[in-house]
């Protein structure tokens, strides 16, 4: 008697939206079975979860910096 | 129209935030900052437009957002700045020279993007808005953020890989 295989497909599109946290809960554990067992699935999510830490990395502290002079804002009422 | 002290506060409380989305989108400070001071005069001429209660930030990130259009139809387009200028460095001071190159490199990739996919970098991976919040403030569909989200991370992606290539061996070869 045959096994019965469920096979689970997912695209890169579902892992960019797993990374920003845009998937319901069962596309969510599609995706991370995937990447347990796929390499090149979980190659693409570190891939990308890189891309999010080099870009905090890049502008991140930005928003620690005092605000210049000319960009103060003034009430006027 | 009137600004109460109480809207001031509130609008000068998300500069910080204005700022880093528009240094992500025009990569120079002083191009950024520019942008920001163009924009916060438009907020505040319109200040009458935001509803009390809705979310400050996304109303602001959206003036700066039509602000940028607003520049890109007029003649002359600055490019993005390649930055390799002060603040950058500031943020890196304390990270290894390692680190620093990738840093740089990144930015340098990220400044190759087209501005849609630095925008949409910007505003879901930097400063954390949900696809919804994005698409409202980009005036796009939700789906439409999912895919330009997906293939600005495959367009980086690319940029990246071409900065990591080293100087082509052939050459190497030839000249050896």
């Amino acid at each position: 008697m045959a096994e019965s295989i469920e096979l689970v497909v997912i695209t890169p599109a579902e892992v960019s939206a797993f990374v920003d946290g845009e998937l319901s809960r069962e596309e969510r554990s599609d995706v991370a079975a995937c990447v347990r067992d796929d390499e090149r699935a979980a190659c693409l999510l570190k891939a990308w979860q890189w891309q999010l830490a080099l870009l905090y990395a890049a502008f991140g502290r930005i928003v620690d910096e005092p605000t210049p002079q000319r960009l103060k804002v003034t009430a006027t009422a | 129209m009137r600004l109460t002290m109480d809207d001031a506060k509130a609008i000068e409380a998300e500069i910080p935030y204005l700022r880093r989305y528009a240094r992500a989108l025009t990569g120079g400070a002083e191009a950024a900052d520019d942008l920001v001071q163009d924009s916060l005069e438009r907020a505040i001429a319109r200040f009458d437009q935001f509803r009390p209660g809705t979310n400050l930030r996304a109303w602001l990130f959206t003036i700066v957002h039509n602000m940028r259009c607003d520049q890109h139809r007029r003649l002359v387009r600055r490019p993005m700045e390649i930055p390799i200028d002060d603040a950058p460095q500031q943020a890196s001071t304390r990270a290894s020279q390692a680190d620093a190159l990738h840093l740089a490199d990144f930015r340098r990739a990220f400044a190759r993007l087209s501005e849609p996919h630095r925008e949409v970098l910007a505003l879901v991976g930097l400063e954390g808005l949900d696809y919804q919040r994005a698409a409202s403030i980009l005036g796009v569909e939700v789906g439409t953020v999912k895919s330009r989200v997906f293939r600005a991370r495959e367009s980086l992606r690319r940029e990246q890989l071409l900065l990591d290539q080293p100087a082509p061996r052939a050459m190497w070869r030839a000249a050896a």
